[in-house]
């Protein structure tokens, strides 16, 4: 961060490409909306390089980053919660990741419907989440960020960012129970 | 006997205990109450698989790269700003600026190529003799030197990055980038500094637990790859050589440790086949 602040030539493109899977991750699992992933991941790489030049290393870069998202993502929600009479038109990247099948490892075919319907179940059950646990939640399982972590990025004592956590897992199993 | 065991596991329990997030005596205990009771197992295992989904990659997503739209916007954000410092500025003014810029570039440059190294003896300076003089040859193209090294960065207090030069404060912290191309480029790469007193500081594979004896770091094949953790180590004030050690098997500390132990001559090869060493020298400033 502070190479590409000094203007070494692909320090920051290197950090994209470094942090963009887990970014593109917790984007996906924080808005329950994986088609807006692309563009949440773009636009937080954007704010902190805007931020650049007053960047100051004073906590870990992880945390800095994952703030953008979880800022971006809660934009994002507002601009959607604002949507029923207008839809912004999604980006080249994010039409491509809605185009894409969704695929996986096992060939059989049942188990990938299985698969896909157990993840779009609990793609469910997060959106119904509050937004401070969903913060969390993808944060933790998403971002493979530890609580001290999380704490930093949310600023929030660690013990109410495991308290949320916790809560977080047990309402998303009693979402999942509840007969659909 | 199950069930009240069964009941003291809190809902907040169980999912600490799912996460890792509990001492050994709730760990243990946890786990006999699971044995115990099979709605408790089933509560468990349905969480393990919560946790695990929202932990599994995302298949639409594994393939997503923003980084080519990223920094085409980037870019776009620089032309911007070079525009925005443009416009208020006096042309007569940045056209002097500039000179002054470049003047004072050509000036270092100059002072870096025809200074001639102080100290003489056995020690890190003479190590610095040999690495301008290598610098200075023209190396063929198969030499590794044409094609790995590392850049040494000094990270100061509020300040941008800056290339090591002559001197570096004690409390400076230390960034370092490698470029590591050719035909064969290398597969392991160790950063360590040799200070004044003879200490060996290591920041690449980072050592700081004694009785472990951690390896070379895993590189990639790029160019300016900047490893991100600004490293601060006490250093003693004089001469510092930075060396970077680009081999193709992962060397432990120790062996690395025991050959510095040996005083290897400063321009001489490392004992392990197809290993390239780079030396970088500085000068740590005495505290005031």
């Amino acid at each position: 961060m502070l190479l590409a602040r000094g203007g070494l030539p692909d320090a920051f493109d290197e950090l994209v490409r470094r942090h963009q899977v887990r970014v593109l991750r917790v984007a996906a699992r924080r808005l329950a909306r994986r088609e807006l992933a692309a563009d949440v991941a773009q636009n937080a790489f954007l704010d902190v390089y805007r931020a650049l030049p007053r960047y100051q290393p004073r906590g870990k870069f992880q945390a800095y980053l994952f703030r953008a998202v979880v800022n971006q993502c809660r934009m994002t929600e507002r601009a959607a919660r604002s949507e029923g009479r207008f839809r912004a038109p999604l980006s080249p990247a994010a039409l491509e990741v809605a185009a894409q099948p969704v695929s996986s490892p096992d060939s059989s075919a049942e188990a990938r419907i299985l698969a896909r319907e157990r993840e779009r179940d609990l793609e469910r059950a997060v959106g119904r989440l509050s937004e401070k646990l969903r913060d969390v939640v993808s944060l933790r399982y998403a971002g493979e960020l530890g609580y001290d972590e999380i704490a930093e990025t949310l600023g929030l004592p660690v013990g109410t960012v495991k308290r949320r956590l916790f809560d977080a897992v047990e309402k998303l199993r009693q979402i999942l129970e509840e007969p659909s | 006997m199950s069930a009240p065991r069964a009941r003291t596991v809190s809902a907040e329990l169980l999912a600490a205990y799912v996460d890792g997030d509990v001492t050994p005596s709730q760990a243990s205990a946890v786990a006999r109450a699971i044995e115990e009771s099979p709605d408790l197992r089933r509560r468990a295992d349905e969480l393990r698989r919560i946790t695990a989904t929202l932990s599994s990659p995302i298949a639409e997503l594994e393939s997503v790269d923003v980084a080519a739209s990223v920094r085409a916007a980037t870019a776009a954000i620089d032309r911007q700003r070079a525009e925005q410092a443009r416009a208020p500025r006096v042309p007569w003014l940045r056209r002097w600026s500039l000179l002054g810029l470049t003047a004072t570039a050509a000036l270092a440059v100059g002072l870096l190529v025809v200074r001639p190294a102080r100290h003489s003896g056995d020690g890190p300076a003479d190590e610095a003799a040999g690495l301008r003089a290598k610098s200075a040859s023209t190396a063929p193209a198969s030499a590794p030197e044409r094609w790995a090294g590392i850049g040494v960065y000094r990270v100061t207090e509020g300040g941008p990055p800056q290339r090591l030069g002559e001197r570096i404060s004690r409390d400076d912290g230390l960034l370092f980038t490698y470029t590591n191309l050719g035909t064969r480029p290398f597969a392991y790469l160790m950063i360590f500094a040799v200070d004044g007193s003879g200490q060996v500081r290591w920041f690449y594979p980072a050592y700081q637990e004694a009785g472990t004896n951690p390896s070379s770091i895993a590189i990639q094949a790029n160019a300016n790859v900047p490893l991100a953790e600004v490293v601060r180590h006490p250093f003693a004030a004089g001469p510092a050589a930075f060396q970077a050690l680009f081999s193709r098997r992962p060397l432990r500390v120790e062996e690395v440790e025991s050959w510095l132990a040996r005083r290897p001559a400063p321009n001489g090869a490392p004992p392990w086949p197809e290993t390239y060493r780079q030396i970088v020298m500085t000068s740590v400033e005495a505290p005031r």
